[in-house]
């Protein structure tokens, strides 16, 4: 008896059928995130901006197409830069946001912005953003209020140092990767990734333009004490110690769960 | 329940955060401080850091 395939599947090409049954991923058993097998080229092709890296789940992101910066709140510093949108560059689309350094050094430009708290399992915080002469830092933040104390990760490129580093158990910044010099130049987008695994408060990935950095058994910190509601909070700033008004830009934030736990 | 502002502190290079309970007291974060050095709750004096300057 001839055997049967469910499927007519191409080797490659168009890829799967579309009336494939949509299915729960990963660790969200039940939920609004399910898979559509395949169509992620399509995704992209369509303007997706998940196109850096597109394992895991997108459960939020802000490609700054409204035009405002309405989804976050400023960073407080003694000396404030400003965020705003702008149709000067962009990674994707129109708009991306606009980090102004102050005109009083040291100064410090960041916004953050607050989500619901995800499922206890493997995350992503993926941002892209430009450099500039005499900017020092581009640091990324992510802190979960589990209802008990706040877990607490973060990466950041210092640009001063030429190095990638995140912030570890103790909260001291800790270099990752030295002699990194990647380039500055105001239409060129970097993309940063790292992915954490909430169910330990250990680092997993970071992922830097075409470099990736295992991260696995290093541990973020936890603060013990924090607000009894739960929620994620993230955070992406720019900062300058000695040059005033440094300008780059941001663009295409993005959060992920169900990410897979591969090291790199 | 309420958060206030998240700042940082160039100066010391931590980030503060802090949010008031239901007992109106201040809670004060400092995520990217070493926890040992990690301030005390303290009571709500009516003064917070809400949107104000810190580390001047």
């Amino acid at each position: 008896m001839a055997v049967v395939e469910r499927f007519a599947v191409p080797a490659r090409g168009v890829g799967l059928p579309d009336y494939s049954a949509p299915q729960p991923l990963g660790a969200v058993p039940v939920g609004p995130t399910y898979t559509l097998t395949n169509m992620a080229e399509l995704a992209v092709r369509l303007g997706s901006i998940n196109t850096f890296d597109r394992r895991g789940d997108v459960v939020w992101f802000d490609d700054f197409e409204s035009g405002a910066i309405n989804k976050w709140e400023n960073l407080v510093h003694i000396s404030p830069g400003a965020v705003t949108p702008s149709a000067v560059m962009a990674r994707n689309g129109a708009f991306s946001a606009m980090f102004t350094g102050a005109g009083v050094a040291p100064t410090g430009t960041g916004i953050y912005h607050y989500e619901r708290f995800p499922v206890l399992g493997l995350v992503g915080f993926e941002a892209s953003f430009t450099l500039q002469i005499g900017l020092d830092r581009v640091e990324f933040l992510s802190d979960f209020f589990d209802g008990a104390d706040s877990r607490f990760f973060g990466v950041r490129y210092n640009q001063a140092t030429q190095t990638l580093e995140y912030v570890d158990r103790l909260g001291a910044w800790v270099p990752l990767a030295t002699g990194l010099d990647i380039f500055g130049y105001i239409s060129l987008f970097h993309t940063i990734k790292f992915v954490v695994d909430l169910r330990s408060n250990q680092y997993v990935r970071c992922l830097l333009d075409n470099r990736s950095y295992p991260m696995a058994n290093i541990a973020g910190q936890v603060v013990v004490g924090a607000p009894a509601v739960p929620c994620w909070r993230i955070l992406a700033a720019s900062l300058s110690d000695t040059v005033t008004g440094v300008v780059n830009y941001m663009d295409d934030i993005i959060l992920t769960q169900n990410e897979p736990e591969r090291s790199i | 329940m309420a958060f206030l502002a998240w700042g940082f502190d160039p100066t010391t290079s931590v980030y503060h955060s802090a949010y008031v309970d239901s007992n109106n007291l201040v809670h004060v974060l400092d995520p990217n401080t070493p926890t040992s050095e990690k301030e005390a709750d303290k009571p709500n004096t009516g003064e917070t850091d809400g949107g104000t300057t810190l580390g001047s």
